[in-house]
């Protein structure tokens, strides 16, 4: 990663592939993971003007993204994450350990159990789902809770990498705190304007932060905004 | 897990209602040291619900808490110190969560809590 000025380095995760608890267990960041820390350090300014309580993470995988984004903002604000693989919130836990961030990580599914208490509190959540598109029994398979291939619900997004993403998008209305903001990975095959279509409905205005075209895969980077009203 | 989390966290089984919320709070309080800012803590205090956090505390024994927050909590500098200690800077390692209502246990591991259901439960 190469950037100009007061470059936020990227966290330590060496041991998501070197340390036996967590290797092969764990989405072991990639060109998604880099985007998407470029994108949240092009938005600095805007963060730290936004000043949130609470930032949260969904499906963290091995903490990368929400320890970076702490990194940005430093105390000010609390960082919680959820991933639906036990072992990589313990690997989640040890990068914000070894980046000297604070981080509480809750194994669940997306936000269950969480909404509603965090309705309408969270500031910046951030997810980087399964996006890649699978057929509906491979992405119902990586989810079985009992004898299933954690990695693969790293990844598995079921029919237009989307089963993941559209069962959390009617909630995020009711988690976003007013002036809070979502920023969420795609690729072209997950139809990002019929994403931004849906959340218009709800209220929220889209825009690309960053975009990469990688290895056949055409990353953007999103961030939704709820509507203001105009003024004047 | 801090205890702030727990103040974000009910039961989501199926079929489970009143009573789901709060989780009651087993494990030992580990406690840390983290940097007091009170714009947060003011911030954090608006987003809390006061219930839960008593017993929270009265769980896992804590016995800082005062009984009821004081007038204008959001400027009471000592107060938010107080909470910050109890919210930010308690952890609980090992431990669980349990629901009052339907009785199930999420197990605390490593400060993680396990929430997963069963194909059942959902």
């Amino acid at each position: 990663r190469m950037k100009e000025g007061e470059h936020i380095p990227t966290p330590d995760i060496s041991h998501i592939t070197c340390d036996p608890r967590f290797k092969d267990q764990v989405y072991d960041p990639s060109e998604d993971t880099f985007l998407f820390l470029d994108a949240l350090e092009l938005q600095k300014d805007f963060l730290k003007q936004l000043n949130p309580s609470l930032c949260l993470e969904i499906g963290c995988g091995s903490g990368c993204v929400i320890t970076f984004l702490a990194s940005i903002l430093g105390s000010s604000s609390y960082y919680m994450a959820t991933d639906i693989n036990n072992v990589a919130a313990n690997a989640a836990l040890e990068t914000a350990r070894r980046n000297k961030i604070s981080l509480d990580v809750i194994n669940t599914d997306l936000l269950k159990h969480l909404i509603p208490r965090i309705n309408k509190k969270v500031d910046v959540l951030l997810f980087n789902p399964p996006y890649v598109p699978t057929s509906e029994e491979e992405y119902l398979d990586s989810i079985k809770v009992e004898g299933n291939d954690m990695l693969s619900a790293a990844w598995a997004g079921g029919i237009d990498g989307r089963q993941v993403l559209d069962r959390l998008l009617p909630f995020i209305k009711e988690v976003i705190s007013d002036n809070g903001c979502f920023y969420l990975v795609v690729v072209e095959e997950n139809k990002p304007k019929e994403i931004a279509r849906i959340l218009l409905k709800d209220g929220f205005t889209g825009q690309i932060v960053k975009k990469r075209t990688a290895r056949n895969e055409t990353l953007s980077i999103l961030r939704f905004d709820r509507k203001k009203a105009s003024s004047g | 897990m801090r205890i702030l989390s727990h103040n974000m966290l009910m039961c989501n089984v199926k079929g489970c209602g009143a009573g789901n919320f709060p989780l009651r709070l087993a494990g030992t309080p580990v406690q840390n040291e983290s940097e007091f800012n009170q714009e947060f803590m003011s911030h954090m205090y608006s987003k809390l619900d006061w219930p839960a956090l008593k017993q929270a505390c009265g769980d896992v024994g804590i016995t800082t808490l005062p009984e009821e927050p004081p007038a204008n909590p959001e400027g009471n500098q000592e107060f938010l110190k107080t909470l910050h200690d109890i919210i930010i800077d308690t952890h609980i390692q090992q431990g669980s969560l349990t629901c009052n209502n339907c009785k199930r246990v999420y197990p605390i591991n490593n400060g993680i809590p396990n929430m997963l259901l069963n194909e059942n439960e959902v």
